[in-house]
């Protein structure tokens, strides 16, 4: 029986990419049980919806993390929009699907770099981030922005996006994919790879269910659970939706699960804008939420299911907001996922399960 | 198992473009409608305040009796809320980042004073004698009829401020 | 709006109970949160199952009572306890991974407890708005509070008393403006109800695609066995743990973190600490 130490991995570390703690108990090289903790970035932005009315507080949920942006935005306008029965025109659920689906490709890609980088792959993490400037350009041309876009607002949204635009992204994205399969192909397919993560960090199906797991990270774990599923806004007028399963369960299932989103997000986008219909892209939204009215929303974010809920006191500020993000409910899976590995592979499996800490704690 | 599989995109690389730019000697072609910082139309504005109520960071202050509107470009956002809240549409999104600064400042714009305006209204009003006279009696009537659908809702509110809107309604009467 | 929700009021001592049998039934949890209200938090716990989210609402918890943790059904419920506790006081016992005041550590306790006086000012005055209009015997349009329910403007006769008071006041043009909207507002209502039909209802698609079929698509070739020879001496491929995938176990929750205390550093900002602090220990 060896000596069990503890071992404190994070905030900082140069291969952990959120700011997040994790007492690892060790004993001989094997990680016996991880804590995790967090509430290093806690900015109590739940808090604003105290000083910010609701039309503000919009450009707040956006600021909650750089990389789900337009997620919490949109999540948040569609639960206003719900709590104070507003119908938002078909053209602006379709814009809105574009630009969620175009932010999950660039979520993705930004996180293959990421995992690229924390092998050792520099080159591969530069090529990555190559490709999602050229995502990033796209969004500088619709929205005006590169990471915070301020482009949906309760009723609908603030920008249109024309047919020659729309025909650009296309070109665009069927760039990206032919480089995105190489990249994908020269990271997937190395053997240094498959050995450090088939096996590694595996979560059964049951377990999954009942950690209540989200996002990719479940979905490696063959728990049938996509949002967009549901059918909500645009995302009911796609033709077939099905998520991307795994039965392997290990962290390169969910390597592989994410990279194959990808290419079924820019199969969206075209779907989408071939059948995109004319019309308005707002309507105006007057007055302020009943007393006592609630509403809440999901909504399927790079990182797993987004909920939201509102409450609304008959004053323009809202009583409460709340956002739970997809990886604070997968913060139980990741310890768990740690159980039993080796101290190498820690920031492996931390990085497949592609935690977003400023989402968490908001 | 290949070797150098990345070697087309590698090789490519060697005769295509290079991905940046040599900035600050080149730089890279701004989008029109990139968020850069707010600008704003003086002659239009008529300081009316909604801007600085309605900015989500505080950055915007709107001085009527100093006649100046001013903006902390340092907190300022981009986010785009004043533009849509400005009843005169004299704020814009110019495509152009706030170059940086050492020293923490504020933007200042002075507002001309807006005499040219009730000047305008004047001369319109004498240039059309029918409407000025229909407007006379509709603000006979509009106090009349205000004044009664007032006595409603003063009915409801608290006995002080009940008060104060009849104090000042008969200030307004008189 | 493709999916329904629901807020189910419960009672606290049905809460657990309650949980068990979502659990049971194959619901999925979704979160938990609290709502600070004038007669004590509310605590929300949403569940889903086949596109129908229930939440659970207990209503008025005050720091008197004590709340059970689900954490025992739902793991993943612990990070949301915790906050809970932290941010707004909840007397939440028996948490499984427990940070004890530690996930955040405000500097003012149960900060989202806190409401500013202009906050609430402007609160009572829109009640006091509210109870004014109730009192008037208003015929209401749709309760807002139905979620979903687009708002159906109705005339009643002293709406429209009150509109031409209101109309006998304004200059002709005005009239014929207000006029007009009332008359598209009503032609609008009216092809509304005529019938928009519905969007179908799809039905959930329940298929279970592997990888495998979309693997031939993404990249040309891929493992079709492990990589690593079998007689490789690695330490870790002679562990028979790590060879195989884990099976059916109900998950352990980890050892709670109650003999993992802060380091020094940290002590430093707490304010107050509830329970008594120990060194880290290393056994």
């Amino acid at each position: 029986m060896g000596k069990k130490s503890i071992i404190p991995f994070g905030p900082q570390h140069p291969v952990l990419p959120e700011p997040i703690h994790l007492d690892l108990v060790v004993e001989d090289e094997v990680v016996l049980e991880a804590t995790p903790q967090i509430g290093f970035i806690h900015r109590g932005l739940e808090r604003l919806v105290q000083t910010k009315d609701y039309n503000q507080f919009i450009y707040v949920a956006e600021r909650i993390c750089g990389i789900c942006a337009f997620g919490h935005s949109m999540g948040y306008a569609e639960t206003i929009e719900r709590l104070m029965g507003v119908e938002v025109p078909k053209r602006a659920e379709y814009l809105r699907v574009i630009w969620h689906e175009l932010s999950r490709i660039h979520s993705h890609i930004l996180w293959l770099g990421l995992a690229a980088d924390a092998f050792g792959h520099e080159a591969l993490f530069m090529h990555c981030w190559r490709l999602r400037e050229r995502v990033l350009d796209l969004f500088e041309k619709t929205t005006g922005g590169r990471v915070i876009f301020s482009v949906v607002k309760v009723g609908g949204v603030q920008r249109d996006i024309d047919k020659s635009m729309l025909d650009e992204f296309i070109s665009v994205l069927d760039g990206i994919k032919d480089e995105y399969i190489q990249i994908c192909n020269a990271f997937l397919n190395e053997p240094s790879v498959y050995n450090r993560t088939a096996g590694i960090g595996v979560i059964s199906p049951e377990d999954a269910w009942n950690l209540s797991m989200v996002g990719p990270f479940a979905r490696a774990s063959a728990v049938n659970y996509d949002v967009r599923m549901l059918g909500n806004g645009a995302y009911g007028d796609l033709s077939d939706f099905q998520p991307i399963l795994s039965n392997n369960c290990d962290c390169y299932a969910r390597m592989e699960v994410r990279a194959a989103e990808v290419p079924q997000s820019i199969d969206i986008i075209k779907e989408l804008a071939a059948r995109i219909p004319a019309g308005d892209i707002a309507v105006p939204v007057k007055g302020a939420p009943d007393i006592d009215a609630e509403a809440c929303n999901v909504l399927e974010q790079p990182r797993g299911e987004c909920f939201y809920y509102a409450k609304g006191n008959g004053t323009k500020y809202l009583d409460r907001m709340r956002m739970r993000t997809p990886t604070s409910q997968n913060i139980a899976g990741m310890a768990v996922a740690l159980k039993g590995c080796d101290v190498a592979d820690v920031n492996m499996i931390v990085l497949t399960i592609d935690p977003c800490i400023s989402c968490t704690e908001r | 198992m290949g070797v150098f599989k990345l070697g087309k995109m590698t090789f490519g690389s060697l005769f295509k473009k290079p991905e940046t730019v040599l900035y600050p000697i080149e730089t890279k072609p701004q989008p029109a409608g990139l968020k850069g910082h707010i600008a704003i139309d003086v002659e239009t504005c008529i300081l009316c305040g909604m801007c600085d109520r309605s900015c989500a960071t505080n950055c915007i202050t709107v001085n009527k009796q100093e006649n100046y509107w001013e903006i902390d470009r340092f907190q300022c956002v981009q986010c785009g809320y004043c533009i849509t809240v400005c009843p005169k549409k004299c704020l814009s999104m110019d495509p152009n980042y706030a170059p940086a600064s050492t020293v923490h400042k504020a933007d200042r714009f002075d507002v001309p004073t807006q005499d040219a305006a009730p000047a305008k209204k004047a001369a319109e009003k004498a240039d059309a004698p029918q409407p000025a006279a229909a407007s006379a009696e509709d603000v006979e009537k509009t106090s009349e009829a205000v004044d009664s659908a007032l006595e409603g809702k003063i009915a409801l509110m608290d006995p002080e401020k009940a008060e104060k809107v009849r104090a000042a309604l008969a200030a307004r009467n008189a | 709006m493709k999916f329904e929700s629901e807020f189910t009021p419960i009672a606290l001592d049905e809460l657990h109970h309650e949980a068990a049998v979502m659990k049971v039934d194959g619901w999925r949890f979704i979160q938990t949160h609290a709502v600070n209200t004038d007669n004590g938090i509310d605590l929300y716990y949403s569940f889903m199952k086949n596109g129908h989210i229930k939440n659970l609402k207990v209503a008025g918890v005050t720091k008197e009572n004590p709340v059970p943790s689900i954490t025992d059904l739902f793991l993943a419920a612990f990070v949301f306890e915790n906050e809970a506790r932290e941010l707004f006081g909840v007397d939440m016992r028996d948490i499984a991974i427990d940070f004890s005041g530690a996930l955040y550590a405000p500097a003012i306790d149960e900060p989202m407890t806190i409401i500013t006086p202009e906050q609430k000012a402007a609160r009572e005055k829109a009640r006091k708005a509210k109870a004014a209009k109730e009192a008037k015997g208003d015929e209401a349009s749709a309760p807002a509070s139905a979620e979903g329910a687009p708002r159906i403007f109705v005339m009643t006769p002293e709406r429209r008393q009150r509109l031409d008071a209101k109309l006998a006041t304004m200059s002709p043009e005005k009239v014929a403006k207000v006029e007009a909207a009332l008359k598209a507002r009503e032609a609008e209502a009216a092809a509304a109800a005529a019938g928009a039909p519905a969007r179908p209802q799809k039905p959930l698609r329940r298929p279970l695609p592997t990888l495998a079929r979309l693997r031939p698509l993404l990249w040309k070739r891929l493992p079709s066995k492990p990589f690593r020879s079998t007689t490789t001496s690695s330490p870790r491929l002679r562990s028979s743990t790590l060879t195989r995938p884990r099976r059916c176990a109900p998950p352990s929750p980890p050892a709670t973190a109650r003999h993992l205390r802060q380091p020094n550093w940290r002590q430093g900002r707490r304010l107050r600490s509830s329970m008594p602090l120990s060194r880290t220990s290393l056994h």
